[in-house]
């Protein structure tokens, strides 16, 4: 089912006026209201006036996770903090976090745009949905509920943590929705598997998103579970979940560019890129309010195909993602920065600062182990010192990453590395 | 007349102990007892030398972790009930790990007491040998 079949099926024609008209207005509003975006447009020699539809976007500077980060924690919020009903954050290269903030207006827009996913998926407002994603200052299960909530859905919103329960509860109510990360999914499954309880389950559709999944695992899911599941993307910086879609057909995930812009650029020139090529994905947000953000560089490489889709969308379609052009890890649906693991380590002081991050996927849930350099000045002859150091940084790590993290302690000097440069990752999960 | 021990942090694979004894073979370095303490990831070697300080410092330039630790070495007779009466004496202290160093006719127990001086004190007082360096290890 369409949710908003105006806008999701606008023709071409009609949703560039209807692009250039917001952004024209967008673009006057960041120049005015935030001092980055003034700088930022007078330092290349642009003002509002030249920006007079979307064709002239690529005129306009690009916005990174460095400047939400520089500009900490609300310096790119375009209206005045009391008109900010909520605010979000995410992990961020080091210790501050990228924080975000929404407007009413922002609020419902966000809530539309989850429900436009939501009623591509098949779920109507007679469903009954658990949101088992995380809520708090993740955007994942706020933004997951609202827009069931705006659909008319009956929600229960479950968080994560209590599969036991969370079954339970889907057999007594007769959940017939779900909306989790595609790998807690899978665990799901597989308990169901195990408690033998899959006929007792009125469950159809499932929508996952938050981490990178393959049609494998889609095809997996639905022949475990008997459903059908949808393929949902987002960032806390643009929105949160419900920035694109699935439909029926997955030939991509359809972009709601009314109010979300995509371009593609290449990641070292910068250069927008055509249709079908792979580069990297950056967002313009047409209508949003408390943090607006003009060509922000998302660092997920993929591609865009426009034209008609089979379920009558017109909007843009992004393709599988391909990586990162940074070095940002999804664990859990957790963003995780190396970096991050390497300032905690720091600030800790009681290892070195050499680490490797090995991420692999075991029983279809991420598992993160750090391994850590040890040397003679960070133990003494006693076991009990090196188990205390142990969970001491499996403590500091988890506050860090907001994350469960195995450790290891290892040797001096045996951890890999490359030109005298350490390697910080080791990613054995294979989404190919 | 504390004893030194070198205690190694080795990580759980093949060929890391054997890596320890070559680089003190290499030195001419004499090992008169050791014991090692496992964990699911590392172990930590503890190990009576012939010369502590040079041992170390031979581990650590082939980039070994290796540190210096103070135990007690305590003579005892290698008869039943020798170890029992050795343990009695020190019943109010907290013994964090020991370890043997015997042969047929002679026995003498190297253990990591927390309260070290104060143990030292009590066995004496109790009329046992507290042994120095060079009595476990040429």
């Amino acid at each position: 089912m369409i949710w908003n079949e105006t806008k999701e099926c606008m023709s071409v024609d009609e949703k560039m006026t209807l692009q250039s008209a917001r952004l024209v207005k967008q673009v006057d509003r960041v120049y005015h209201n935030v001092e980055f975006y003034r700088k930022r447009m007078q330092s290349v020699g642009i003002e509002p006036g030249d920006i007079k539809g979307i064709e002239d976007l690529p005129k306009l500077p690009y916005t990174t996770k460095m400047d939400l980060r520089d500009n900490y924690p609300f310096g790119l919020f375009a209206v005045p903090r009391e008109q900010i009903v909520r605010v979000h954050a995410s992990s961020g290269t080091t210790g501050k976090a990228t924080v975000v903030g929404y407007t009413r207006r922002d609020i419902d827009i966000w809530a539309e745009c989850v429900a436009r996913c939501l009623a591509g998926a098949g779920v109507t407002s007679k469903d009954i949905i658990q949101v088992a994603y995380g809520y708090g200052l993740f955007t994942g299960g706020l933004g997951a509920h609202y827009g069931a909530e705006f659909m008319g859905a009956t929600v229960v919103p479950q968080s994560t943590g209590n599969t036991k329960k969370l079954l339970t509860m889907m057999q007594d109510f007769g959940v017939t929705a779900i909306a989790c990360t595609p790998s807690y999914l899978l665990h799901i499954a597989e308990v169901v598997k195990e408690e033998g309880i899959l006929d007792e389950l009125k469950l159809k559709v499932a929508i996952c998103g938050a981490e990178p999944w393959t049609e494998n695992m889609r095809h997996m899911i639905e022949s475990e579970l008997r459903i059908k599941a949808f393929d949902i993307y987002g960032l806390s910086e643009i929105m949160g979940p419900g920035v694109a879609c699935d439909c029926e057909f997955h030939k991509g995930l359809h972009v709601h560019d009314d109010h979300f812009y995509p371009e593609i650029i290449d990641p070292e020139t910068l250069e927008p890129v055509g249709e079908n090529v792979t580069g990297e994905l950056v967002f313009t947000t047409l209508t949003k309010e408390g943090l607006p953000l003009i060509r922000y560089r998302t660092k997920d490489l993929t591609s865009i195909e426009y034209g008609t889709c089979d379920c009558g969308r017109t909007q843009p379609r992004i393709q599988k993602f391909k990586g990162r052009s940074d070095d940002m890890l999804i664990i859990r649906g957790v963003n995780v920065f190396p970096s991050q693991v390497e300032a905690a380590l720091l600030e800790m002081g009681e290892t070195t600062p050499n680490y490797m991050m090995i991420v692999d996927r075991v029983d279809h849930q991420d598992t993160l182990e750090v391994q850590v350099e040890v040397d003679e000045s960070y133990f003494d002859d006693e076991m009990r010192g090196l188990d205390n150091l142990s969970n001491k940084v499996k403590s500091v790590l988890k506050q860090a990453l907001g994350l469960a993290v195995k450790v290891k302690l290892v040797e001096p000097k045996t951890l890999p590395r490359y030109e005298g440069k350490s390697v910080h990752v080791i990613d054995n999960r294979k989404l190919d | 007349m504390a004893v030194k021990q070198v205690t190694v942090f080795i990580g759980n694979k093949e060929g890391r102990i054997e890596k320890v004894t070559e680089v003190l073979k290499k030195n001419g370095i004499n090992i008169s007892s050791l014991s090692l303490a496992e964990s699911v990831d590392f172990g930590l070697l503890r190990l009576i030398v012939s010369d502590p300080e040079k041992a170390k410092d031979a581990l650590k330039d082939e980039g070994l972790s290796a540190r210096l630790s103070d135990v007690i070495a305590v003579e005892i007779s290698n008869e039943a009930g020798s170890l029992h009466e050795l343990l009695t004496a020190l019943v109010d202290f907290n013994i964090e790990y020991m370890y043997v160093l015997s042969s047929a006719d002679t026995a003498s127990m190297i253990m990591k007491i927390k309260d070290h001086a104060a143990a030292e004190s009590v066995l004496e007082a109790k009329g046992f040998r507290v042994l120095a360096q060079s009595e476990v290890c040429r």
